[in-house]
């Protein structure tokens, strides 16, 4: 009875493997990131969990040799080319070593949108666009 | 124990079936063949299908008569940093000129072609090899089925009766789990591709299944606003968005190219021309200008999401050289019907040698009906010739093959009457021979001419 109950148990635990596998590519994965390089800086844009609504876009800033730097001004401006849809940039705030957060971007709507950050320095502005999957 | 080798029999059948068709059914990437005019070379930059990631990339570039000799910088970028380049020494004999560069992982990536004065980038997309969820399934279950096989056969020699029911249950649900998947596989509608429906990254190419559902239906993209100006000895163009005005950087090739720019001096000669990308929405193409005046310019273009445009505008240019495009005098033979009917216009080449341009045996470009300036004429057409079937060929034939013609028809239903101007071209000995003429269309009711 007792080795009945574990081939039982073994053959439970391989169609649920089997579910798991099957359900796999439907899982959410939380934190969305991506980078991009300009022509000086290269930014990467973390966003927990993308939804419609104010998000919290967080960005962190390096050279392109890696070593996070700060630029004077970082402005973020979403867009949503689908739609023809461009939002009012906002200004981001420095965090230190350089990471930047734009707390509260109001993105009104799920699907792809366009990140488009501005760095501003004493030689001018340099601009990375990236790409961020909104969820409804 | 009959019914388990039955069972079994079903299982190796399906492997040795079902799931190496599907397998074969992943994405993958063919050549992109691209079109571009830096400065005085026209060229045709052929990226080779890439596989396996990571690993080599070959790159053709075709150069055609008139190109100058000299050394063409081939980089690949990756996120702005430089993963690999090479040089290719262009000689003056028109042809193919091979480089090989590598890549290092799927995603977008861009090809950087430097003549030394003037650098272009072509963005393009590195595929990844992806499983759809039910291949996954399928592969999963019919593994699950074999494992839970073996356990059914352990416990039914060592127990037997009763206790391999439980196991063998397992093997029937893996196997309707594969079977189902298999079947469903085929139907379940691709994801957005990453490059021509979304705007690709690394993420979104290497599992487009992540986010399928989370897209909206319609990818479609604002039309463009295209302003011409012309810069040092170039014609630059200024391409932005429709509704927000940012500039537009996500155009496709769509025949060969990403953007087709005609261009008709005042006096009624044609450069046909494929701008490239300097910049974000900044497109160049070198033409200098045989005579000052109104210049019509009308340039061809395919947004990220789908769909073709024309964008046209009038640029006026001083005139800063003597060299107009060269023409040639093919014999045309002409069915001009009234307007709105279809006419047909056919160039007789003479013989069977041509070889495609741009995906097509022959172009007609049809401005008109031109009462003033050529510049205000209200239509602009590019007529094409396609490829004809050729079963020994299964891709796109490219331009190393010369074996069509001799006649090219086009067929055009021009929408009023008037006199128009057009130009036929197509490509002989890599030099692209462009025959004009002038069409007077009656109107409808009217006689043919």
């Amino acid at each position: 009875m007792n080795r009945r109950a574990i081939v039982a148990g073994a053959a439970l635990a391989v169609v649920v493997a089997l579910v798991a596998l099957v359900f796999r590519g439907t899982a959410d994965s939380g934190t969305t990131s991506a980078s991009a390089s300009g022509s000086r800086y290269t930014v990467r844009l973390s966003v927990d969990d993308p939804r419609t609504g104010p998000n919290s876009l967080g960005f962190e800033v390096t050279d392109k040799a890696g070593t996070p730097v700060a630029p004077d001004e970082v402005t973020v401006e979403p867009v949503m080319p689908v739609m023809g849809h461009a939002l009012a940039p906002v200004t981001a705030n420095p965090e230190g070593q350089g990471r930047f957060r734009a707390p509260t971007a109001d993105l009104p709507m799920a699907g792809p949108w366009q990140i488009t950050v501005s760095l501003r320095d004493a030689s001018g502005v340099d601009q990375v666009v990236l790409p961020l999957l909104v969820k409804g | 124990m009959r019914a388990l080798l039955v069972i079994l029999c079903v299982i190796g059948f399906a492997w040795g079936g079902t799931i190496p068709a599907a397998a074969d059914g992943a994405a993958g990437g063919g050549d992109i063949q691209v079109a571009q005019t830096l400065g005085d070379r026209e060229l045709t930059v052929i990226i080779r299908r890439i596989e396996p990631v990571p690993g080599p990339v070959h790159v053709d570039v075709v150069t055609h008569v008139g190109s100058p000799a000299g050394d063409l910088g081939l980089r690949l970028n990756r996120d702005g940093g430089t993963v690999s380049g090479t040089t290719v020494r262009l000689t003056a004999k028109p042809g193919f000129h091979t480089g090989t560069l590598r890549v290092d992982g799927p995603g977008p990536w861009e090809l950087v072609v430097d003549d030394g004065q003037r650098v272009a980038t072509i963005p393009f997309v590195v595929p990844a090899r992806v499983m759809s969820p039910p291949q996954n399934a399928a592969y999963g279950g019919f593994v699950a089925a074999g494992v839970l096989m073996l356990v059914t056969i352990a416990v039914a020699l060592r127990r037997g009766g009763a206790a391999s029911f439980v196991p063998a249950a397992g093997v029937v649900a893996a196997l309707a789990v594969a079977v189902t998947a298999a079947l469903l596989s085929s139907s379940v509608p691709p994801p957005p591709a990453p490059g021509s429906d979304l705007d690709p990254s690394v993420d979104n190419v290497t599992d487009p299944y992540a986010n399928a559902q989370a897209s909206t239906v319609d990818y479609s993209r604002p039309p463009v606003n295209l302003v011409a100006t012309a810069v040092d000895d170039d014609l630059r163009l200024a391409l932005t968005d429709g509704s927000t005005g940012r500039p537009v950087d996500d155009l496709l090739v769509h025949d060969s190219a990403f953007a087709h720019l005609g261009v008709v001096s005042p006096s009624g000669k044609l450069w046909h021309l494929h701008p490239v990308r300097v910049g974000p929405g900044d497109f160049r193409a070198k033409l200098v200008a045989p005579e000052p005046g109104r210049y019509a310019v009308a340039a061809e273009i395919s947004r990220r999401g789908g769909g073709r445009q024309l964008l046209r505008t009038t640029v006026t240019l001083a005139a800063g050289g003597t060299a107009a495009p060269a023409t040639e005098d093919v014999p045309l033979d002409r069915k001009i019907a009234a307007a709105g009917s279809p006419s047909t216009i056919t160039a007789r080449f003479g013989a069977r040698d041509l070889q495609p341009w741009l995906g097509m045996v022959g172009h007609l470009i049809v401005v008109g009906p031109v009462t003033g300036e050529v510049a205000d004429a209200p239509v602009w057409a590019h007529v094409h010739a396609m490829t004809p079937p050729t079963p020994e060929l299964p891709d796109k034939p490219d331009e190393s093959v010369a074996a069509f013609g001799p006649d090219v028809p086009f067929t055009y239903s021009f929408p009023l009457p008037g006199r128009y101007l057009v130009w036929v071209q197509a490509e002989r000995g890599y030099a692209v021979r462009t025959t004009p003429a002038v069409v007077d269309v009656p109107a409808a009711g009217g006689e043919r001419r």
